[in-house]
């Protein structure tokens, strides 16, 4: 069979900076093709350029019978490719029907005819077995419903290829389950798909072949079936892992954060978290497990004080600190690695220095009499960017934080709220978008802080992350905690289960059902903990 | 018969209301579509005050109105062409850009009025819009007096406002106009050229502002003097922002400033006791009234000031 | 990175090579001579020897020591209403209002200085300073409050309160404090004392000029060397990280408007006690825009603020003199500074990407050369790999 797509020999450069080198790449109909990776090893800049956001620097693009020269997106999309990014391209304000055809008018005519075009909609999301309401707006929408508008909206569009980059990124182990069949049905009408990620066991589940790109390039391309997890990491990271370890536990006694029945108001008076209760102690990794957007945000701000809380009460070493300024709480020995670094961790046009400094810039000894030591504070930057092993650019301590790469921006973050030995450390989201060695190290220090005493609330929505480092493991969903788990109990069917809203006891049931596995059963059962039994195949990768 | 005095004042300042809101309609439905794409234009002031001179300017030379009205749409369109070049394409930001754009037409037309009708005492005199009554309805009591004796650029306005309203919301258009405002990003992943769009929305605009200050020199004061657009173009930034990015709301908000600029003037012939010069921040401190938010709370397109590049 | 990469990284970045400032002196000078080029069109137009009428432009400024004085003495309000500009601007506020803010000063300090001017110099213009920061202040207190608590755009808010301000000097000098004479709207002239002292003898140049010099250190310190300066830049750059980091953000908004309408309201008081020694309608209408222009064209930094407020200062006291010398109307300098705003912040945002393009080429050839060396030290083995 002829492949629909051939990409050769396609290199894209910024700058300097080789984003793709001579990537050869084809893709046959009706083929669901994973393309694997690392964050920056170019799978994104591969599909952009296919897509027709970036134009290649050399290579060709064979598309459909005919070499493609796309000089915009507009272009790609004519010719039947699809593409549905990580976040998704939607307008929350604008109703599904209108993010379905917006940029459609040449095809769809000058005045919207919309009882007309819902039907057209309404048929194309039958054909494919998917359920949509097109009047509705998208900010009402679940995630998995505006995926499902994603899906429809390249579908309305004549697409032949779909490209889905990190589709399940955002979704339960249940709603990621529910997507692959629905893009299985679609590769059995004969739609090509590409699907971008770097989680294994999507691969190995859905894709018919992969392709695995590293540093820019292709280090191979493999029939699914006729490899294994452990081969493709190979592929992947060219090395072995030496993932960071836990040891100990809880010391059970030193409580350092209570949350008790914490409840708290979005912007639109939803409840953002209900009832939420919580410890952690010294020397303790709590991990908190759920699909993004269902108050993991929102959680780490109310205890630092940024977002106020309807009611319950915070204890920090026994004292209440609900209600207290920022400035106060933070000032109590509290370390906070945000969600968001760009957003809220760093000043992008501040120097690392000045970033290093961001809470502690009107203390001794930074500042003195009103002024500040520019000896003490460069002192300081110069330690931490040695003892943190941050990669400045050529003005060293003076570089913008916005000149350097993701893991040493979350370095910069790192270094600032960990250093000083905080009481509490709250973690949340602290690998997102750095590189594997980067992430290792950042792993390393929080485990290293729990070592010495910090009670630490880890926030995650990477399970592997969760499983790595957690003591004990809660679950929210929609703001309220499902049930909390001890390491050794986890699983990552019973997670998936209370991750899609079920409470602990009911998920525990259902996971018996199912027969995928008994261990945490049994653990409860007796409070016997099992010996090193065979992990799932997510550890086997880590080992 | 103090009653028939207050109906034909109520006529009168109804009438004077309508025809003032007209220049702050015109430009704030340009302002509207230019915010829409995502472009705060607060270069309005400069590109009404060119079009209130070179309306005069046309109407001087051809001796039409109408082609006065037409040369300063295109004057504001050539501003307006300057202000997306340095916005759009270069990049600047948007609120510097206008403060510039405002500078630059300050300049040129106090320059050229000079330049071309030499520094005159008595204000050169042109051929300007005179009312149009509409047969039949004009004749009606009250409401004909206030709505159809009016000069035709107010009719245009106010027609403006349900087309302005068709284009945004029923039109492929107005959804690519109203995406590009909200998500540039989500516009261009389905082919949409942000960056046109946002150009053309800038170029509206400038014809519409450039539109009413015309209707100043040519529907209102017949001359032109430097500076007399006086803050209405930044009048008109805060009725976008009152009328929430929608026509009706900023058709409901012109006429709120009409109302308190007719009601001003009338108040100063009426000599009360109140000294004019606050009867004269009346409107000014309206408009910030408004931007409170007493009124309600407004959510602006999400991507609106911020350029779009790859 | 490569070593290649590396070496032309530090070129470019190390604090030590001064690569940048070639450039960012070279924006501003090139973008005041295409300026004047585009100006010399519009006298072209009108038939004026564009050369004739810049020789009045520029070098009628340094006929004398009156008409030198006369460009520091137009450059004094300018200077101080761009601080305040760049005060606010540094933490990510457009305070447009630097006109209404100017005229708070003025009507203070026009009012103390008539209540005050018998007393001794010392502390009728202290009380004169005094009253003009705190109407100043306060007139940027009301936008930074409304922006704080119901977050209102300052930009529009201040415009309106140059209006605001405008009227209600209007009404100030038609009514209440009217001359005694009554017959033109201004104020009497304030005492004697409470006229700023002269710092050249037969010149206007008054001492409001070292106000400004000393406040414009003043702010730079203030912006870069303390913590106050490190909390309102963190606002401006990210509100968000810094609230992050415990600083109150609305509260910092607001502290920088009231200093910044503070700054502008020392520029009425400098041109009440300095120059008018009365307050009338009309009076240095246009100094506070001018400062914005002054701030953008010195890049938001005090230094620069200072010598592009003297470069304007030039061009208006020039602008008279071509108006009598030539006949040009001298509302060209309007758009001559309009001009050179837009070029100068147009040649700072295309600066990265034209060095962008420059610093590829440069490595590409460098690359290319290095790659022939390499070639010909093989002896020419292999050749057209890269046709």
């Amino acid at each position: 069979m002829d492949p629909i797509l051939r990409m050769t020999g396609i290199s894209k450069y910024f700058g300097t900076f080789a984003a793709n080198e001579g990537v050869d790449f084809d893709v046959l109909p009706g083929e669901i093709h994973a393309l694997l990776g690392e964050n920056g090893a170019g799978k994104s800049t591969l599909m952009n350029v296919l897509y027709g956001l970036y134009r290649p620097d050399k290579g060709e693009i064979w598309f459909d019978g005919q070499t493609r020269h796309f000089a915009s997106s507009r272009d790609a999309i004519l010719t039947g490719i699809g593409m549905i990014h990580q976040h998704f391209m939607l307008v929350p304000v604008h109703t599904v029907l209108e993010n379905i055809i917006m940029g459609m008018g040449k095809e769809k005519g000058f005045l919207v005819k919309e009882a007309q075009l819902e039907k057209e909609v309404l048929e194309i999301a039958a054909r494919y077995g998917m359920e949509i309401n097109p009047r509705a707006l998208v900010s009402e929408l679940s995630v998995g419903e505006q995926q499902r508008v994603e899906i429809v909206k390249a579908l309305f569009r004549g697409t032949k290829l779909l490209i889905m980059d990190e589709p399940t990124a955002v979704l339960t182990p249940q709603e990621t389950e529910e997507l692959f069949k629905t893009l299985r049905r679609m590769s059995d009408e004969g739609m090509s798909i590409i699907l971008i990620t770097h989680k294994l066991n999507e691969v190995m589940s859905v894709s018919n072949r992969v392709t695995v790109l590293r540093d820019g390039k292709v280090t191979n391309t493999v029939m699914t079936r006729d490899s294994s997890e452990y081969e493709l990491t190979r592929f992947m990271i060219g090395r072995e892992l030496s993932p960071a370890c836990r040891e100990g536990r809880c010391c059970g006694d030193k409580l350092v954060l209570e949350l008790d029945h914490v409840t708290c108001e979005g912007e639109m008076g939803n409840h953002t978290l209900e009832n939420v209760s919580l410890s952690v102690c010294a020397g303790e990794i709590l991990g908190i497990a759920g699909v993004d957007g269902n108050g993991q945000k929102e959680l780490a701000e109310i205890v630092v004080g940024l977002r106020a809380l309807k009611s319950g009460r915070i204890f920090l070493s026994g004292e209440e600190i609900a209600g207290k300024s920022i400035l106060e709480i933070i000032g109590k020995g509290i370390g906070y690695i945000p969600e968001d670094r760009h957003k809220r961790g760093l000043v992008l046009d501040f120097t690392i220095g000045e970033n290093l400094i961001l809470k502690d810039y009107n203390k001794k000894p930074f500042t003195k009499g009103g002024l500040f030591d520019f000896g003490k504070i460069h002192g300081h930057a110069d330690d931490m960017i040695k003892k943190y092993s941050i990669k400045t650019s050529a003005a060293g301590r003076e570089s913008e934080a916005r000149k350097l790469s993701g893991g040493n921006q979350q370095k910069i973050v790192v270094a600032r709220e960990v250093d000083k030995g905080p009481k509490l450390l709250i973690a949340v989201q602290p690998t997102r978008g750095v590189d594997i060695g980067a992430t290792e190290f950042i792993h390393k220090q929080i485990l290293k802080a729990k070592e010495n005493g910090t009670a630490v609330l880890l926030i995650s929505t990477e399970l592997s992350e969760i499983n790595q480092l957690s003591d004990r493991i809660a679950v929210v969903y929609k703001g309220q905690i499902m049930g909390e788990i001890p390491h050794e109990a986890f699983e990552e069917s019973l997670i998936g289960l209370m991750m899609a809203g079920m409470t602990y006891e009911k998920a525990m049931a259902a996971n018996r059902g199912t027969g995928q596995g008994t261990k945490a059963s049994e653990f409860l059962a007796d409070g016997h903990v099992p010996a090193q039994n065979a992990e799932p195949t997510k550890e086997q990768v880590n080992a | 018969m103090n009653d028939i005095m207050n109906a034909a004042f109520i006529v009168a300042l109804l009438s004077a209301a309508l025809r003032l809101s007209v220049p702050i309609l015109f430009a704030a439905l340009g302002g509207m579509f230019s915010e829409r794409s995502g472009v705060v234009n607060i270069g309005l002031e400069g590109i009404m005050l060119t079009g209130a001179f070179a309306g005069v300017v046309g109407s001087y030379f051809t001796g039409s109105q109408w082609l006065g009205a037409l040369v300063a749409m295109l004057s504001g369109i050539a501003l307006a062409a300057l202000f997306a070049l340095i916005t759009v394409k270069v990049q600047i930001n948007q609120i510097v850009s206008g403060i510039a754009i405002n500078l630059l037409a300050v300049g040129l037309t106090s320059f050229f009025f000079r330049a071309l009708f030499g520094i005159t005492t008595t204000p050169i005199t042109v051929n300007a819009f005179s009312p149009v009554s509409l047969p039949g309805l004009s004749t009606l009591p009250f409401v004909g007096e206030v709505l159809f004796s009016q000069t035709a650029l107010v009719y245009i306005a106010f027609l403006l406002v349900p087309v302005s309203w068709f284009i945004l919301y029923k039109t492929s258009w107005g959804l690519s106009i109203r995406t590009v405002g909200e998500h540039p990003t989500a516009a261009d992943t389905v082919g949409i050229p942000v960056n046109r769009v946002r150009t053309l929305c800038v170029l509206a605009s400038g014809a519409l502002a450039g539109l009413g200050g015309a209707f100043l020199s040519l529907g209102q004061f017949n001359m032109f003097v430097d500076n007399m657009i006086s803050g209405r173009g930044f009048i008109a930034v805060a009725a976008v922002i009152f009328g929430r990015w929608n026509p009706k709301g900023i058709l409901i908000a012109s006429l709120i400033f009409g109302v308190a600029d007719a009601l001003q003037i009338r108040l100063q012939t009426a000599g009360i006791g109140i000294p004019y010069q606050f009867l004269l921040m009346f409107p000014y401190l309206l408009t910030v009234v408004a931007l409170t938010g007493i009124v309600g709370k407004t959510v602006a397109p999400k991507a609106l000031g911020k350029a779009y590049a790859k | 990175m490569s070593a290649l990469d590396k070496r032309i990284k530090d070129a470019f970045l190390k604090p030590g090579a001064r690569r940048w400032s070639v450039y960012s002196l070279l924006v501003p000078i090139v973008s005041v001579l295409l300026a004047l080029v585009l100006g010399s069109v519009l006298l072209l137009f009108i038939g004026i020897n564009p050369l004739e009428a810049y020789w009045y432009l520029i070098f009628s400024n340094f006929s004398n020591t009156y008409n030198v004085a006369e460009v520091l003495v137009k450059a004094t309000p300018i200077a101080l209403t761009g601080l305040a500009f760049t005060f606010a601007f540094r933490t990510g506020l457009f305070n447009i209002g630097g006109e209404g803010q100017m005229f708070a000063g003025a009507m203070a300090a026009v009012f103390v200085g008539l209540k005050t001017g018998h007393l001794p110099p010392f502390v009728t213009i202290g009380l004169c300073l005094a009253a003009a920061i705190v109407a100043g202040g306060i007139w940027g207190f009301i936008p930074g409050v409304l922006k704080g608590v119901f977050g209102s755009s300052e930009i529009i808010v201040t415009i309106m309160f140059n209006y605001v301000a405008v009227y209600l000097l209007s009404f100030l000098v038609d009514k209440p404090l009217r001359e005694a004479a009554g017959f033109y709207p201004q104020t009497d002239m304030i005492g004697e004392n409470a006229f700023l002292p002269f710092l050249i003898q037969n010149t206007r140049l008054h001492i409001g000029l070292v106000v400004a010099i000393i406040l414009s250190i003043l702010v730079y310190v203030v912006l870069w060397k303390t913590p106050l300066g490190f909390r309102l830049r963190a606002v401006g750059y990210n509100p968000d990280g810094a609230e992050y980091a415990g600083i109150n953000i609305r509260r910092n908004m607001i502290l920088a408007m009231v200093i910044s309408g503070a700054l502008a309201g020392v520029a009425g008081f400098t041109e009440i006690n300095g120059i008018h020694h009365r307050m009338m309608d009309n009076f240095s209408r246009n100094v506070g825009f001018d400062g914005i222009a002054a701030s953008l064209l010195g890049g938001a930094t005090p230094g620069g603020v200072f010598v592009s407020s003297i470069l304007l200062g030039m061009l208006q006291t020039g602008a008279s003199a071509m108006q009598r010398g030539v006949g040009v109307p001298a509302n060209i300098v309007s758009i001559i500074q309009a001009l050179i705003i837009i070029l100068v912040l147009a040649g700072n945002m295309m600066r990265p990407k034209l060095e962008m393009r420059l610093k590829v080429k440069r490595q590409e050839r460098e690359e290319r050369e290095e790659r022939e060396a390499r070639k010909e030290s093989q002896g020419h083995q292999e050749g057209g790999i890269d046709a």
